[in-house]
């Protein structure tokens, strides 16, 4: 099951409740500035059930409740979570992001509700241990003995998988390499550097071959090309059929991953849809970034204030550059022309397009 | 490969890639083993040095200063008082040994003074201890020499009185045998038939008779002459008939011979008729027997006197009598006593004059063979080092793994709990094993071992489990190593303290001492003590001690357990509240 963004659901409910007609529902939003596909998408679906990428639900949060030191962590959250997907989680600190994966793998007990996980037929995690075999957790900070090389590490815990010693022999080879250790595997693992411990514990997650993967903040502390090369190797273990359920603060690198993303707010789940669903849910502006010649980014701002037609949401300077958001990017544009006309100053470069999931993020968090 | 196995073999890889843990406890054992041996190591009591003062030494005390530098002391003997103090003040002297002047053995001058700096307790104790029993010892072959003197002149009595009293046998059997004889002589001269009555003599009817003899001798001497007549007449008329026979010539001269000698023979009796006819008539034979007569009254006055002398005698006698045998009764009584004292020296059952010095004496004789004081140590040692591995080993190791990155890795695998614990039990077991097999190897270099093996490989195996599961208990409590190894000292210290190594069970308070006696310190230590001092020999596992370290095994796993689950929540309930809070920061 997938959750609608409350929102827009409760809205689109309320009025088809109240018996408002589609047509007039569907004219209303538009008007508002909804985007034309996700409204047609949600008047035709009823807005009952979020369809799934991939169909089928592997893991199941129903009403998951946890309170940690007195504190409400997490409310109520429920979830579905496809067989097959990559699943991101967005949320801020102290969202309950890290509580969530931890009951997720069972490691913590969920005060209310329960996390099941599809195996023959939906299981709690919590009431089965077993399970967690079927699971594997990157946590935040790297889980390995540091004493250890890498090929200890991912042999110990392969033997503690229930490996032979010839199939955990192997199984360090193919995830050695699968990460990108294997010239690496006779290192201790407190000698490699933050990134290879990533990938270690990476692999030291996937010994069992399991369902899940879990990755609490796979890529923090990593610079890009590791970041990229992380991504790569999460998109080879997907396509092995493994289902991933990532929580990360890189929303930009997790709107290409991900297939869908959940964002935490409160210890509620404040929405979950696709990258592009969140977008368009999340803003009715577009995002105009514009590059002057002049660099008078000041008067043009000062200037768009002043401009009453136009309505700018929000204006910002940001490498070189001078960004905004405005529910009217063409009339924006015209403006930002006039303004250059009349200073007789040049653009060198404007771009428009949708705002990404870490700015509806933040904007989520104002 | 079993969970548990991996688990252990894991504990044990990290423990021993660190190489100054490996180090550790590998030569924290030996260490241990060579520092005791050291402090076991008497040469070092050579080294003490004494002092010495006296107004005027005595042989004695030149004995007593003799008898410690034989003993390797290093003795100097000082000009003052002061000086001889001043020395072990100034750290000097060990001990400054001051004599009374006259010092003699008993009496009042035979208190010897020690000098000591108290502030170095145990350098005092050592000098005590070292001095002390030397100077003990001199006191004791002194005693000793007085004493046996004591017995050689009871040795010399002893022996006198057993000769003597043959002699007193001897007298003894000589009265007895003159009493006897007298006995005889007064049954003798007592006796009726010995008494003489002069008057049953009959001398006075000799004396009647005497008269008629003389006609009896003059009837019989005519009555001889007639027959010696008749007898020659008739041989006259055998010669005649002899003539007349036809008998031969030869046998004529025989039987004429014959007749001859007869005459002859006839002729005597009448020559000696005629002649005691002549005496009788010449001698007056009346005269010779009143002589004979008179000599009788004479004889009879002498035996009366005699009679008299003999009854006299014989009250004399029977007094000598009475004396003999009252005098026999006094030699009886003599030699009674003599043979009491005999019997009393003879069957004094302490002859020797070490046993008289000290009637009870307190020998220290070594119960096994050994050539090191270290084997009586070795047993301590040995609970010692298995008993501080086995609290602080478990605590470290599971305080590094719960503290470890791994930490929630290694939970999520899943495992029971109870495979866990038996994980860290195992390797730390298996090192326990290590350092035993260690302090084992190496105590075989200095005493015979391996008959108490297979008591004591059992035995370490059992108490090593029991020390780590009490560790595991206290790991598992605490969260922060230095806590837990705080803990570890504590818990141990305590052990050993109601563990009769360091203070004797028997001076402990009631309650204490019943506490102590179910702790596993002193269970194990009686079993390693048995096993290797005595080979195990007389060893049996009492029931009570199983079941002691059965309870003690099963609360302490089964607390060790329930302690784990909760606190692997509690960890992980922490740890995120952690994580939220630096994320806050």
């Amino acid at each position: 099951m997938l959750a609608a963004s409350p929102p827009l659901q409760k809205f689109v409910s309320q009025s088809l409740a109240k018996g408002m007609p589609k047509a007039d529902l569907q004219e209303t939003l538009l008007k508002a500035g909804w985007p034309k596909e996700l409204v047609s998408a949600y008047l035709q679906k009823g807005l009952a059930e979020h369809p799934s990428p991939h169909g089928k639900a592997l893991l199941r949060i129903q009403s998951v409740s946890k309170a940690l030191n007195g504190r409400k962590v997490l409310d109520a959250v429920s979830l579905d979570i496809n067989e097959g997907e990559i699943f991101g989680i967005i949320g801020a600190s102290g969202s309950g992001k890290t509580t969530l994966l931890n009951m997720i793998v069972g490691l913590l007990a969920p005060d209310a509700g329960d996390v099941q996980l599809l195996a023959g037929t939906m299981r709690s995690v919590a009431k089965d241990p077993g399970l967690r075999a079927v699971m594997g957790y990157s946590t935040q900070a790297p889980s390995f003995y540091p004493e250890l090389t890498v090929e200890e590490n991912i042999r110990h815990f392969s033997l503690l998988y229930g490996k032979t010693e010839r199939q955990a022999d192997l199984q360090t080879a193919s995830l050695a390499k699968l990460v990108g250790l294997h010239d690496n595997r006779t290192l201790l693992a407190k000698e490699l550097s933050g990134g290879m411990q990533k990938r270690l514990d990476l692999a030291c997650a996937l010994v069992n071959d399991p369902k899940v993967l879990i990755l609490d903040e796979p890529v923090a502390d990593l610079d890009v090309l590791l970041r990229k090369q992380l991504w790569e190797t999460l998109g080879a273990i997907r396509r092995k059929g493994t289902t991933i359920v990532i929580a990360s603060h890189f929303l930009t690198e997790l709107e290409q991953v991900c297939d869908r993303i959940g964002i935490l707010r409160n210890g509620r789940i404040a929405e979950v849809g696709t990258p592009d669903e969140l977008r368009v849910i999340y803003s009715r502006n577009h995002e105009i970034k514009v590059e002057l010649a002049s660099h008078g980014y000041d008067e043009l701002a000062a200037f768009l204030a002043k401009q009453q037609d136009v309505p700018i949401a929000k204006t910002w300077k940001e490498a070189g550059a001078l960004r905004l958001q405005t529910a009217q990017p063409t009339a924006a544009a015209e403006m930002i022309l006039q303004f250059c006309r009349q200073r007789k100053d040049m653009i060198t470069a404007l771009e428009m397009g949708r705002p990404t999931v870490r700015e509806l993020f933040e904007e989520l968090l104002r | 490969m079993n969970p548990v196995l991996i688990l252990a073999k894991n504990n044990l890889r990290m423990l021993f890639r660190s190489r100054t843990t490996a180090i550790a406890i590998i030569t924290i054992p030996l260490l241990l083993l060579f520092f005791a041996g050291l402090l076991f190591d008497t040469t070092s009591v050579y080294r003490v040095r004494v002092g010495a003062w006296s107004p005027a030494y005595t042989d004695v005390s030149n004995a007593v200063l003799s008898t410690l530098q034989e003993s390797q002391f290093k003795v100097e003997q000082y000009e003052r008082e002061e000086d001889c103090v001043d020395a072990v003040r100034l750290g000097d002297q060990h001990a400054c040994l001051v004599f009374p002047a006259g010092f003699a053995l008993g009496g009042e001058n035979n208190k010897l003074t020690f000098y000591l700096d108290p502030s170095r307790a145990t350098l005092v104790n050592v000098v005590l201890g070292t001095i002390e029993p030397r100077i003990e010892s001199y006191t004791q072959d002194v005693s000793k020499n007085l004493t046996r003197a004591i017995m050689d002149a009871l040795s010399t009595v002893r022996n006198s009185v057993s000769v003597r009293k043959g002699t007193v046998v001897t007298l003894t059997t000589t009265v007895n045998n003159a009493g006897f004889g007298i006995s005889q002589v007064l049954g003798t001269l007592g006796a009726p038939e010995a008494a003489l009555d002069i008057n049953q003599l009959g001398i006075q009817d000799v004396l009647g008779r005497g008269a008629g003899l003389s006609e009896v001798a003059e009837r019989l001497a005519n009555d001889s002459l007639i027959i010696a007549d008749a007898l020659k007449s008739q041989l006259q008329a055998l010669d005649g008939y002899v003539n007349s026979s036809g008998m031969t010539s030869s046998e004529k001269s025989v039987a004429k011979a014959g007749i001859a000698n007869a005459t002859s023979a006839a002729d005597d009796l009448r020559t000696a008729a005629n002649l005691s006819k002549n005496d009788v008539a010449a001698n007056n034979l009346t005269g010779t027997v009143q002589v004979l007569l008179d000599r009788l009254d004479a004889a009879k006055q002498t035996l009366g006197a005699l009679v008299d002398a003999r009854n006299a005698s014989l009250v004399n006698l029977q007094g000598v009598k009475g004396k003999l045998d009252s005098s026999l009764v006094s030699i009886a009584e003599i030699q009674k006593g003599l043979d009491e004292m005999h019997q009393a020296i003879t069957g004094l059952a302490v002859v020797d004059p070490e046993a008289v010095v000290t009637p009870i004496r307190t020998v220290i004789t070594p119960v096994s063979a050994e050539s090191s004081y270290l084997n009586y140590a070795f047993p301590f040692l040995m609970m010692l080092v298995l008993l501080f591995s086995g609290l602080l080993l478990p605590c470290i190791l599971m305080l590094s793994e719960r503290n470890s990155p791994a930490r929630t890795r290694a939970l999520l695998v899943p495992l029971s709990d109870v495979s866990r614990m038996a994980g860290v039990l195992v390797s730390c077991v298996a090192v326990l094993a290590v350092q035993a097999l260690l302090m084992l190897v190496v105590a075989a270099f200095f005493f015979p071992i391996w008959l108490g093996l297979p008591v004591l490989v059992p035995a370490l195996l059992a108490i090593s489990m029991l020390f780590v599961l009490i560790g595991m208990l206290i790991g598992s409590l605490v969260t922060q190593e230095f806590n837990a190894i705080l803990a570890g000292v504590l818990v141990g210290a305590a052990l050993l303290l109601a563990s009769g190594f360091i203070v004797p069970l028997d001076v402990l308070p009631r309650w204490l001492s019943v506490i102590a006696g179910v702790n596993p310190v002193v269970i194990g230590g009686e079993v390693v003590r048995i096993a290797l001092l005595f080979n195990g020999v007389g060893f049996g596992w009492n029931v009570l001690d199983i079941l002691v370290l059965l309870v003690w095994a099963v609360a302490l796993a089964c607390a060790v357990v329930w302690v784990s689950r909760n606190d692997r929540r509690l960890t992980l309930e922490r740890a995120i509240q952690s994580v939220m809070a630096l994320r806050k920061k």
